[in-house]
């Protein structure tokens, strides 16, 4: 190629050239919602917290310190005193503060407002019930305190402050170019944010590139080596492999599976294939008449030959799942309620009235347009074909019908997929409470929601808790409303240079811990 | 001839409005809004979202003021990128888009004219059969193929053009306006193909070469006008197309362009961000299509004299 | 004036325009060539289910995707399924949709084109602005709202196509009369008191034939192409099921891994549309009514 690469230029001036995925809807921290404008937000800014990316423990941020009650329901931060925006104001509690209204305010339109909902009143005044805000558990104490109240002791309430959607906002220059429920003012253009963050806007160019510039007055700026990250957005998997096999990219943000093979016989270093909390579904329709039957359910459950799917179709990208929870969050261990077996199947099926699958009406399976939702479709299709005599039709639909006849129960088999919002069990369970938006399958059991709703955020310790999660686990998987198919990964092509982009699951990076250190220098230390 | 271009673009207007009106209620019809996410939205943020946007107003409603605010030159802001007008984006993707097409329409005519003439002046021989092979080979070869094909085989094997940028690199722009030419390419040079062996066969074109002319003059001055008029009405359209086009050329060549936002709209349901961009692109088409018949009349003398007494009759 | 004056007897013959072409067609080796590759085309397509070496939903993932060999002449695609059977059996789809809506596409094309172009005036004013309001309609949404009004259907499918494929045929064939229309045999026509329908379909078509086929041939491929973005959209075929289009598509996304899943399907679609420009191009100059006089 001519010229010098952006690979050999980054490296030479630790500038990260970043395959972003998407292009931005925005870069304001309460209103935007998805992973690619996570990547630039948590570079631009930064809340009380962050995390480790080894570890996915919390870390002092714009707070250096905080302290809990005893009874878990009070916590008291205390806010940094060289924390500044990049306008050169002090960075205070009264930010927070004023940030976090801001937030709650339903005409701006947060999209995880419920992040907040652990705090005592945050609900009822976002839902406009209470107007007083003194009355919400978000409180300056002074300049350089904050105390939040909880509702619940809430054991993951750290790990939710390092989410985008409780990073502070400047205040001035919101109310400058605009009301502060406004969203999508120009305060996020280049020429005006102002953000307190690692790295600084320095560029946007849309649909080809947003440039960020490391921000020497952070206050722990002696900790970031990177100079700037380039993020582009390519929603191509193929076309971003052609850019990191050509040395135009150090880290993309995903790895079409096809390429896997002749990756892993030409180039295995260059990819990185790691769990990543998500759960691959298909959900039944429970109101459905030849599918209300939990033996039908188990039956097409226990026909899916996970093992082999992974082996073949999906290249080992995965790792197949029996139940919703990812195994080894936080120390929680899903339970196993049932494995491949068909003739355990047929067994059921024939037991439900459809021996050797006669009079088993012809089922449709729905998936939005994917090519890798395609073909685990198709191989699924067939499995079912073969051990259950069955006949499955297949229908691809564009994502919003899709996802409007998911919600309004027009399907009877859907192609699904949970991502956890934090590092905890009850992102995967608050979901199957009867009724839930999310739940879309009619399944609901009281006994399920109690232990979900009550017993786990009651309990004394984490050893309760999880047993609490467990039996809910259980419970609902012997009633199996979905089928669990495999728990997600994350898999990217990542240059050798990259250093300091720890492996987690949550597919999480501290942009301040990332340095780029050449080949030649790679190559003295090994 | 000005009274002509006059009416047309008169007529123009009856056209936007009902194109503008069709699609405003058409794409409400479609499951689905710009809202909805595999995370549902809870409802009090969705009724907040719907009133920031008017979508809680009966239709008719939504339909006035959108009229209005059109008509003081806002398209309002996208749903899909709420921080960014529609017509912000649409000016940021345009320069990208409208000289990528600009290439490929070149591209198109000066392979397409050339291989078309070459293979008319002497048909069913060597010269007629591998211009034409060539091009049922451009035809048969949708973008989505032939843009990957060239990088691989100019990016990645001799090394010898970027694979992928929009004025970054030298030569970058070189494979893309290939890519989206080479199909049109292949339309023109069939088109003129035909058009050519038609006109060749006319009387004047006997009474051209009885006159002793020499054959290029004849073929430039004479036969290439009558010859190319099908190619002239197949441009209209098509240099309309090759924008919307764009997209996959766009998208393999991580170009900065306007068909991005134009298809993506759609699959968002983002309604202001597609009506701004299906009246951008049917003005485009209308002013293309009434170039592409001005041109055609020009190009057939028996259509002007017809022209004016047409125009003239009927106002 | 000796053409013209062929032109009418010969058009006052009336069917013979086509026996005569026929004739002469016959002579046209290539054009025979084509259409015989075509008509074993649609043979192959006809009896694709009892001589397909394989069922086209029959799986072996342990396989996955192999070269070309003695068992799968074509190789496999990813799920060990044999491409051959699956070449036939796209060949279905996509002959039957590649010849169905661009006859779709040529009938409406030409008779609006035609109309348009023959009548002028008002007439051709409204029809042809029609034509360029319906160029600009959001093409994605209309299929959506097809799919979510009429269901999803292979008629559908046909009906979508050939409703946004005859546009640029209606501009040409317009394009095309305007050139014509004033010539001294339609005006002869005219002056015999022939009805507008009997001057189109018998004097003004045959004359713009040309254009006509020669863009016929190249609406073919276009429609076997959207066909596959058509399904993309959930209009049309469904998986295991597949077309020319789709295999294409789905090979260009590994054309690097396992070329022979392009390559194939690739060579499938050009014989086709080689076969099928032989037979236009013949046709053209067999109906062309100025060549009856050479």
């Amino acid at each position: 190629m001519q010229g010098e690469s952006n690979i050999d230029s980054g490296n030479r001036q630790q500038i990260l050239h970043f395959g972003n995925g998407a292009e931005l809807q925005g870069l304001d921290p309460h209103v935007v919602t998805g992973i690619a404008e996570h990547h630039v937000v948590q570079a631009l800014f930064e809340g009380l917290v962050m995390k480790s990316a080894e570890t996915l423990e919390v870390e002092p941020a714009a707070a250096e310190s905080w302290s809990v009650s005893d009874d878990g329901k009070v916590y008291t931060f205390k806010i940094r005193k060289n924390a500044r925006w990049s306008n050169g104001d002090a960075l205070t509690a009264k930010d927070f503060e004023w940030s976090w209204w801001r937030a709650l305010q339903p005409a701006l339109g947060s999209q995880y407002v419920f992040m907040y909902f652990p705090i005592e009143n945050a609900e009822a005044f976002f839902k406009q019930e209470i107007t007083d805000f003194s009355k919400v558990g978000i409180k300056a104490l002074d300049d350089y305190t904050l105390q939040v109240r909880l509702n619940n002791p809430t054991p993951y309430f750290m790990q939710l402050l390092d989410h985008y959607s409780m990073f502070p906002v400047h205040r001035a220059t919101i109310e400058k170019w605009g009301k502060p429920h406004e969203s999508y003012t120009r305060w996020t253009r280049p020429e005006n944010i102002v953000t307190n963050g690692p790295f600084l806007l320095e560029s946007w160019r849309l649909n080809k590139n947003l440039i960020v510039k490391r921000n020497s007055d952070y206050w722990g700026a002696e900790r970031v080596r990177l100079n700037k990250i380039v993020y582009y957005p390519i929603e191509s998997g193929v076309t971003e492999e052609r850019m990191f096999r050509a040395s135009q990219l150090h880290w993309t943000d995903e790895v079409a599976i096809e390429r896997a093979p002749w990756y892993r016989e030409n180039n295995p270093d260059a990819m990185r294939i790691k769990p990543y909390v998500g759960t691959y579904i298909y959900r039944i329709n429970n109101k459905v008449d030849h599918l209300k039957d939990v033996r039908v359910r188990k039956a097409l459950a226990m026909t899916v030959d996970r093992d082999t799917l992974m082996n073949t179709v999906l290249n080992n990208f995965f790792t197949p799942a029996y139940a919703i929870t990812p195994p080894g969050l936080l120390g929680y261990q899903p339970p196993k309620t049932f494995s491949y077996d068909p003739d355990k199947a047929r067994a059921l099926l024939a037991e439900a009235g459809y021996p050797n699958g006669d009079g088993f009406p012809v089922t449709e399976l729905q998936f939005n347009t994917n090519d890798q939702h395609r073909k685990i479709a198709i191989a699924i299709q067939q499995m079912w074909k073969k051990e259950l005599n069955i006949d499955v039709r297949l229908q691809n639909k564009d994502w919003k019908v899709y996802l409007d006849d998911e919600a309004t129960g027009n399907f009877e088999i859907s192609r699904g997929g949970w991502i956890g919002d934090y590092v905890d069990p009850n992102t995967f369970m608050d979901m199957w409470i009867t009724g839930s938006g999310i739940n879309r399958t009619g399944w609901g059991n009281s006994r399920y929601d109690e232990l979900v709703l009550k017993t786990a955020p009651e309990a004394k310790n984490r050893e309760a808790r999880y047993a609490a999660f467990f039996e809910a686990e259980t419970l609902m998987m012997n009633d199996m409303p979905f089928i669990p198919i495999y728990t997600y990964s994350s898999h990217h092509f990542v240059h050798p240079s990259v250093k300091g982009m720890a492996s987690n699951v949550m597919n999480y990076h501290n942009f301040r811990d990332v340095y780029l250190e050449p080949e030649e220098s790679n190559r003295q230390e090994n | 001839m000005l009274r002509y271009i006059g009416l047309r673009l008169l007529q123009a207007i009856p056209v936007l409005f009902a194109v503008i009106t069709a699609t405003f209620f058409l794409i409400r019809q479609a499951p689905g809004g710009p809202f909805d996410a595999e995370k549902p939205v809870i409802p009090a943020v969705k009724r907040a979202l719907e009133a920031k946007y008017n979508l809680d107003l009966p239709m008719w409603q939504q339909y006035l003021h959108y009229l209005g605010d059109l008509f003081k030159g806002d398209m309002g802001p996208s749903f899909k990128y709420p921080g960014w007008a529609v017509h912000d984006l649409i000016l940021s993707g345009l320069p990208a888009t409208a000289e990528l097409a600009l290439y490929a329409l070149l591209v198109a005519l000066l392979i397409g004219v050339a291989a078309g003439v070459s293979a008319a002046l002497k048909p069913n021989t060597a010269r007629d059969y591998v211009p034409m092979s060539l091009a049922m080979l451009g035809i048969c070869m949708p973008t989505f193929l032939l843009g990957p094909l060239l990088v691989l085989i100019f990016g990645f094997w001799l090394q010898w053009l970027p694979i992928s940028g929009w004025g970054d690199l030298p030569g970058d722009k070189i494979l893309p306006s290939l890519t989206l030419g080479a199909a049109y390419a292949a339309y023109v040079a069939r088109l003129t193909r035909g058009g050519m062996l038609e006109v060749m066969s006319q009387d004047y074109i006997r009474t051209a070469r009885a006159k002793g002319l020499p054959e290029r003059v004849v073929i430039v001055k004479h036969a290439l006008r009558g010859g190319l008029i099908p190619v002239v009405a197949f441009l209209g359209p098509a240099f309309a197309g090759l924008l919307a086009g764009s997209f996959v050329v766009e998208t393999i060549f991580q170009i900065p362009g306007l068909g991005r936002f134009y298809v993506q709209a759609a699959f968002n349901r983002d309604y202001t961000m597609i009506l701004g961009t299906t009246i951008f692109l049917s003005t485009l088409i209308i002013v293309f299509n009434l170039i592409s018949d001005l041109l055609a009349t020009w190009m057939n003398p028996k259509l002007r004299n017809q022209l004016s007494t047409k125009a003239g009759g009927n106002t | 004036m000796a053409t013209q004056t062929a032109n009418r007897d010969m058009h006052e013959k009336g069917t013979s325009l086509w026996a005569d072409a026929w004739v002469r067609l016959k002579k046209n080796k290539l054009a025979v060539f084509g259409l015989s590759v075509i008509i074993v085309l649609i043979i192959i397509t006809l009896l694709t289910p009892l001589i397909a070496p394989y069922g086209y939903e029959q799986q072996n993932l342990e396989l996955g995707a192999t070269p070309p060999s003695w068992a799968h002449w074509f190789g496999t695609d990813v799920f060990g399924r044999d491409l051959l059977t699956r070449v036939m059996y796209g060949g279905r789809v996509s002959l039957a949709v590649g010849l169905i809506a661009t006859t779709v596409a040529l009938v409406i094309g030409v008779a609006w084109g035609a109309t348009a172009g023959y009548v002028g005036g008002r007439t051709d004013a409204i029809m042809m602005r029609i034509v360029d309001a319906l160029y600009a309609l959001p093409f994605i949404i209309f299929i959506i709202l097809l799919m979510v009004v009429f269901g999803r259907s292979l008629l559908l499918l046909f009906l979508a196509i050939g409703a946004v494929e005859w546009l640029t045929m209606a501009r040409i064939v317009r394009g095309q009369v305007l050139s014509i229309r004033n010539q001294e045999y339609i005006e002869a026509a005219r002056s015999m008191g022939l009805s507008t329908p009997h001057i189109l379909s018998r004097h003004v078509v045959p004359n713009a034939l040309g254009p006509i086929i020669v863009y016929a041939t190249l609406t073919v491929p276009q429609v076997m192409l959207l066909e596959a973005f058509l399904s993309f959209l959930g209009l049309g075929i469904q998986p295991p099921q597949s077309s020319w289009g789709v295999l294409i598509s789905q090979g260009a996304e590994v054309m690097e891994d396992s070329p022979w899943l392009l390559i194939f399907p690739g060579l499938a679609l050009s014989i086709t549309l080689f076969a099928l420009n032989f037979l236009g191009d013949g046709l053209r100059d067999a109906l062309d009514p100025k060549a009856s006089k050479d």
